[in-house]
């Protein structure tokens, strides 16, 4: 069935089956940002923007995002503005394996695209569904906070 | 296994068309030409974790203009394919009894990215029995409006018990108006980050008195239960935590817990009383912060 949507910026119209999901569409695309993780939405790798919302794409399939806008870490990863996130990663040495990292920042985008200043509560919620084997998810919810101040106004 | 070229395990593998019907009348009469092996998918985040590999068709409902969160005439009217995020976040519903059903969505999934695309519909038809949601819908005595052959709602109660839609569609959830100093509170008991008993707690009073009292526990039985017992202990006294003490008591009382690799009946009876006596308290603390 074909498709259209927009991804990272780009304009597609695509003719995928029927049963294929966003995240198995996305790595055809050549997009490997989008991590293959447990294929049940509990882990959190395949975290893609959907219309400004954080999704498993593992659970959704690509016929359900007709007409939608999708964001991958590739169409933010290169913008100017995530160097705090990805420097503060460094500094609270978050990233042990980086497994999960793609997924967890665009989790954190959708959260700071809509709500620019969110408190720790806001975004423990909204990482909850990204999980860290290495680090337990303490580290990267400090090092995003610190990555907040750092960001403030900028983002 | 059937994998495809990412390696990746083929969900619904004998899944072969999807329709987008614009109208509810076109949707039902999609499921009732192809009863047997076709489903509804709005979110889907249910069906292909589930790796279902039976369903040959799907019916797209997001076309239907079900996603809302409306009151008027006093009901409060939620959209079948309403988002669970959006009953996060609707102030309408954080206004309606202490935010007890905004609360209970936030607790139906840990993760956000599930509740973005979960839809309330689809968390009440393909739910195991320890959704929180029921529970808070239940102590708010939501409808649940189902249409096919003819319309009709059915109350919270009656939908759990039978959760057969009979080939209709369920299309709105409602909740009645509630009454002036009514107060709610939830408690639920983590297991594994999840809550494995979760008691919801709804008091109208008057002066001190506890007119209309609504307590239903989920993750005790098979489906989650009201407490009528206690409703009738309650109503008509003075609501007081003397009270809540002994109404969390009798809680333990009127059922058998039931034991399974989550819990035993023992812990499950014991942690109830517990979750009882915390959705009684917030009530009553609910209640005082009106005051103040």
């Amino acid at each position: 069935m074909k498709i259209s949507l927009t991804i990272n910026n780009r304009k597609k119209t695509l003719d995928v089956p029927v049963n294929q999901t966003l995240m198995d569409l996305l790595r055809s695309q050549g997009l490997w940002s989008v991590g293959h993780g447990c294929e049940t939405g509990d882990c959190g790798n395949c975290t893609v923007i959907a219309d400004g919302l954080a999704v498993n794409s593992c659970i959704m399939l690509a016929l359900q995002v007709n007409g939608k806008a999708i964001t991958t870490f590739e169409g933010v990863s290169e913008k100017s503005e995530f160097s705090p996130v990805k420097e503060t990663l460094m500094d609270f040495g978050d990233s042990d394996c980086g497994f999960c990292i793609p997924g967890m920042l665009m989790s954190m985008k959708a959260l700071l695209d809509k709500i620019p200043d969110p408190t720790e509560e806001e975004l423990v919620d909204a990482l909850a569904g990204n999980l860290c084997r290495c680090t337990r998810s303490v580290k990267p919810v400090q090092a995003i906070l610190g990555a907040i101040k750092k960001m403030q106004g900028k983002w | 296994m059937i994998t495809n070229q990412n390696n990746s395990q083929t969900v619904l593998s004998n899944l072969k068309n999807l329709f987008r019907p614009k109208t509810i009348p076109e949707a039902l009469a999609l499921l009732e030409k192809n009863s047997g092996s076709i489903l509804i998918i709005a979110g889907g985040t249910k069906l292909l974790q589930t790796q279902n590999n039976i369903v040959q068709e799907l019916v797209d409902i997001t076309c239907l203009d079900l996603d809302y969160i409306n009151n008027n005439d006093g009901l409060t009217r939620i959209g079948a394919i309403t988002p669970l995020q959006k009953l996060v976040e609707s102030q309408k519903l954080k206004d309606l009894a202490n935010g007890i059903l905004s609360q209970a969505a936030q607790l139906s999934h840990h993760a956000k990215m599930i509740r973005n695309v979960s839809t309330l519909g689809g968390e009440l038809v393909t739910s195991n029995s320890l959704s929180t949601l029921y529970c808070a819908l239940l102590i708010l005595q939501a409808q649940v409006r189902i249409v096919g052959g003819e319309e009709f709602a059915l109350a919270m109660n009656i939908f759990l018990n039978k959760k057969n839609l009979g080939g209709g569609l369920l299309v709105e959830v409602i909740i009645p108006a509630m009454e002036p100093q009514t107060f709610a509170g939830l408690a639920p008991i983590f297991y594994n980050g999840k809550p494995l008993i979760c008691a919801c707690a709804r008091i109208t009073m008057k002066k001190r008195e506890c007119q209309i009292a609504k307590i239903a526990i989920t993750g005790t039985e098979r489906v989650p239960q009201r407490l009528h017992e206690i409703e009738e202990y309650l109503e008509g006294n003075s609501f007081t935590t003397a009270n809540i003490e002994t109404a969390a008591d009798k809680a333990s009382e009127q059922y058998v817990p039931i034991s399974d690799s989550l819990a035993s009946k023992e812990y499950r009876k014991e942690v109830s009383r517990s979750a009882v006596k915390k959705a009684l308290l917030q009530c009553l603390e609910n209640a005082a912060q009106s005051v103040t």
